[in-house]
């Protein structure tokens, strides 16, 4: 089992250390927050291949970490000697005594225990041709990767080839299906992993004789003949056509799986993406996988599909390890909130950072409030529906757009909870604006403890000034004064204290019409302060 | 506490191979073996007869080179943080002396045991392990005996330097230890190192007797020969007189064939030709500047573990001396000695013109 995965340099991962459940991880973070990255790492370093192909000649200048590359690059133009970077990716494995034999301290944690490591680092063989490309530093802008080489070790020092493994891992992307000649990689390795080796020889063997016999076919021979007549003027051999017997282990390239007799690649997409969930889970498949990785299974597939699949997933999975990435809260509450791990930009949280009263909280909280947390751009916490509604009318009159379409979320929660949120959006470096009612009629101090703990350059709470009463819709009446409200809302309340207890009772009537009302309503200050700070 | 671990000394043609493949394949395959011996050629003959018998080397089972061994299981895993991550490049097999190596401190680590291109001085290889164990806590230990349960070694009386405390280490780490050699025939030394020097080659014994006492090993003979023929057998023990080799035990004979000309002869130079023509012996030389006879010679020093039929050996002026007057031989010359005339199964040839107080037979065409 994977029990610690550490990367330097790859991707957006300057340093990355994520420490793994045994059991299952579900990571979820905003596009591009490095998800499919923490995949592809793990089927690196476990498997040797990336994307099911082998990872030498897909290493590309982008895969370094952009600040680590643009460094060097800097450097390299006043120092001949500059460091080039490298990336280094190491999977930390539990100590167990059948993976005794990859055991030692070759890692940079310098921990004794089994693991492997992959380095994609500067060949010193490489040396005099790198030397001749410095002589102009000006033309270096990317990493030079033609001078680099990966190199996979286990932690006790021995090279270790693709295809002899202790442990193994498989990657099923579920949102890209790629298909060759019928049967893409991952189905055809997952198909042969399922056959033993006897099955497997005799398969070969039958499709080479096949392919032997083919060639006494008359309609074979025919065409032979054919082209002995017409021999080639410019050499004097003779052309013949004739199967290719030689490839050994080749048969699953002609050969293409069928679901209910429907070729694989013309089955609807979503079945495509279970089965071959399906089929990698299978607790019978030979050699055992230990990791598997499942990217965004709820891809091509309709909710109830997608129930069926998840307990299929949670059933067969059972002494495997699940590496999951999600967008979708219904995966997320149908597996368990409390194997949620959290990809931010201060890298990766788990739940189980948190005070337990915290994952109490969110282990109840349905995972939606939860989900929309964590895959925000931003937030702003306000404390009820009206509220929501109403900041959410004050962002589009200042940036016309709705706040969700610039990646910032609007989450009504109890005032009481927003200590709980506060504590997982730190986890995740998320920018989170507060926004509460005054408790006081003389100071902002009351409600202002909800928040100050937390409070730094990505959080920061607003409330209402002193003067303008306790309430969002008493701040209202003071920016945008009676008459203009009076007007949204139909009525024509004579003074400001009766449309403030009328307003007491019907909170909702009132957000509403504010976002119905054509022209701009005049903010009060600290909302419009909070809009600022997440934008 | 009575030890699992076993040292078996063995007489030249007792099948001290055979035991031990036999022993390996008898262990249960789903634990693992090593068997290990210092040269390439002793590993591939091992590797060989295993899969003579059982078709190919079982999973279970790895047969490499005691420096193969050392590399990969004793220095590399916990090289770092001694040296750094997977920086060990392999073998520096010169034996440079210290000022080659420029005067290094034990404590410059990295100079006292790596060359400039970070290969390991072969003669520092198991100091290095025994280096790398030590600053683990034991780790490289620990790891060993997790990834094998059973070490078979084969020639163990050329073992030398700091190896001795290796495998005492092995010996202590909960590692099945089967140490199997031949005192006489010590003719390889892994290392120049003169560390241990007293212990090793025909010391041998005394050392596995230590262990015995300290209650890490039992001690088991081997003392009879399915090759070598009664005479044989006696010109060979005749080398290590167990009054100056205690721990040394008589060889038994268990070759009772007789072909009509067996036994010791001494064969007259001129007489050579006609002799290589009427019993086709396998002629061992000291070394290829020897004359061959126009007959395929081979080194005695490299026929380790080899049967012939018949052995011609031409003997070096000091084995001349020492068949006519009995004067001392060196411990390599006596071993090497050794090694040629237990080759044989059925006859040994001696080239000597002049006999002395020699009392063999002579050969008469």
């Amino acid at each position: 089992m994977l029990s610690r995965l550490v990367i330097a340099n790859y991707r957006k991962f300057a340093n990355l250390d994520f420490k793994l459940d045994p059991d299952l991880n579900i990571i979820v973070g905003d596009n591009d927050s490095g998800k499919s990255t923490i995949l592809q790492a793990i089927e690196m370093v476990l498997g040797g291949r990336i994307g099911g192909r082998p990872i030498e000649p897909e290493v590309s200048p982008h895969w370094f970490n952009q600040e680590v590359a643009q460094q060097y690059c800097n450097d390299v133009q006043t120092n001949r000697n500059a460091p080039l970077p490298s990336i280094t990716i190491e999977a930390y494995l539990s100590d167990v005594p059948s993976l005794a034999a990859l055991k030692g301290r070759n890692n940079s944690l310098a921990l004794d225990t089994p693991g492997l490591r992959i380095e994609i680092s500067f060949d010193p063989r490489f040396d005099a041709e790198y030397q001749e490309f410095l002589s102009d530093p000006t033309k270096i802008k990317s990493t030079p990767i033609e001078f680099y080489s990966v190199q996979r070790f286990d932690f006790a020092g021995q090279g270790v080839s693709g295809s002899r493994s202790l442990v193994s891992c498989a990657l099923i992307d579920a949102s890209t299906l790629r298909l060759q000649s019928g049967a893409d990689y991952y189905l055809r390795k997952v198909v042969n992993e399922h056959l033993t080796d006897d099955v497997r020889a005799r398969m070969t063997l039958a499709l080479r004789t096949y392919r032997e016999n083919l060639a006494d076919d008359p309609a074979f021979q025919a065409a032979n003949e054919a082209l002995a007549v017409n021999k080639n003027a410019l050499s004097k051999r003779t052309v013949k056509l004739s199967p290719d017997s030689s490839t050994k282990n080749s048969w699953e390239a002609g050969i293409t799986p069928h679901m209910d007799g429907v070729p694989f690649a013309q089955v609807g997409k979503g079945e495509q993406a279970a089965f071959k969930i399906l089929l990698a889970l299978d607790k019978n498949s030979t050699p055992r996988r230990d990791s598997i990785l499942i990217e965004e299974p709820e891809n091509h597939l309709s909710y109830s599909s997608l129930n069926i699949l998840i307990e299929r997933i949670r059933d067969r999975s059972a002494g495997q390890q699940l590496v999951i990435t999600t967008h979708s809260s219904f995966v997320l509450n149908k597996l368990g909130v409390e194997k949620l791990r959290l990809l931010g930009n201060s890298g990766i949280g788990s739940m189980l950072d948190l005070p337990s009263d915290t994952q109490e909280y969110f282990r109840k909280l349905a995972g939606f409030d939860t989900l929309r947390l964590v895959l925000a751009r931003a937030v702003i916490l306000v404390e009820g529906p009206s509220d929501e509604i109403t900041v959410q009318k004050a962002y589009l009159q200042r940036y016309k757009v709705l706040p969700l379409e610039a990646g910032v979320d609007i989450i009504s929660v109890q005032s009481l909870a927003f200590r709980r949120f506060l504590q997982l959006g730190q986890t995740m470096g998320k920018k989170i604006a507060v926004i509460t009612d005054l408790d006081d009629d003389n100071s902002q101090d009351k409600a202002r403890k909800r928040f100050s703990d937390f409070e730094n350059s990505q959080v920061r709470g607003f409330v209402g000034s002193v003067t303008d009463g306790r309430t969002l819709e008493s701040q209202l009446i003071s920016s945008a004064g009676r008459e203009l409200l009076n007007r949204a809302l139909g009525k024509s309340f004579p003074s400001d204290n009766e449309l403030a207890d009328y307003l007491a009772e019907n909170k909702t009537e009132l957000a509403l019409a504010l976002l119905d009302y054509a022209d701009t309503i005049p903010m009060p200050k600290y909302i419009e302060d909070a809009i600022a700070f997440v934008q | 506490m009575p030890s699992y671990s076993r040292g078996v000394v063995a007489a030249a043609g007792s099948g001290k191979t055979e035991f031990i493949v036999d022993s390996a394949l008898a262990v249960a395959s789903s634990e693992s073996v090593l068997i290990t011996t210092f040269t390439e050629s002793g590993t591939r003959e091992i590797r060989r007869r295993v899969a003579g018998k059982v078709g190919r080397v079982p999973d279970n089972i790895t047969i490499i080179p005691w420096f193969t061994f050392l590399i990969a299981h004793g220095a590399k895993p916990y090289q770092n943080p001694v040296i750094g991550i997977n920086k060990i490049a392999g073998l520096n097999f010169e034996s440079l002396t210290p000022k080659q190596r420029g005067f290094p401190k034990k404590r410059e680590t990295r100079k006292y045991y790596l060359d400039r291109s970070f290969r390991l001085y072969r003669d520092f290889l198991s100091e290095f392990v025994l280096h790398c164990d030590d600053s683990s806590g034991g780790a490289v230990m620990k790891r060993m005996a997790n990834v094998f349960s059973w070490v078979y070694f084969d020639e163990i009386q050329d073992i030398s330097g700091r190896d001795f405390e290796l495998f005492e280490r092995m010996l202590s780490s909960g590692i099945h230890v089967c140490m199997v050699g031949d005192p006489r025939q010590g003719t390889f030394s892994t290392t120049q190192s003169r560390t241990n020097r007293g212990m090793t080659r025909s010391r041998i014994s005394i050392w596995l007797a230590k262990l015995e006492k300290r209650g890490l090993i039992t001690v088991d003979h081997l003392s009879h020969s399915y090759r070598c023929n009664p005479a044989i057998c006696e010109l060979g023990d005749s080398l290590y007189p167990q009054e100056s080799y205690p721990g040394l035990s008589e060889t038994e004979s268990r070759n009772p064939l007789l072909t009509g000309h067996d036994g010791i002869f001494l064969i007259q130079e001129a007489q050579v030709a006609e002799y290589i023509d009427t019993y086709r012996p396998q002629l061992l030389v000291w070394n290829k500047a020897a004359n061959d006879y126009g007959s395929a010679a081979r080194n005695m020093g490299e026929v380790k573990g080899l049967t012939f039929d018949r052995v011609l050996i031409q003997p070096t002026e000091p084995i001349r001396k020492y068949f006519r007057s009995g004067s001392d031989l060196t411990a390599e010359a006596n071993a090497k000695l050794y090694v040629a005339v237990t080759r044989a199964r059925f006859s040994v040839g001696l080239i000597l013109d002049r006999a002395g107080s020699c009392e063999i037979q002579r050969w008469k065409p």
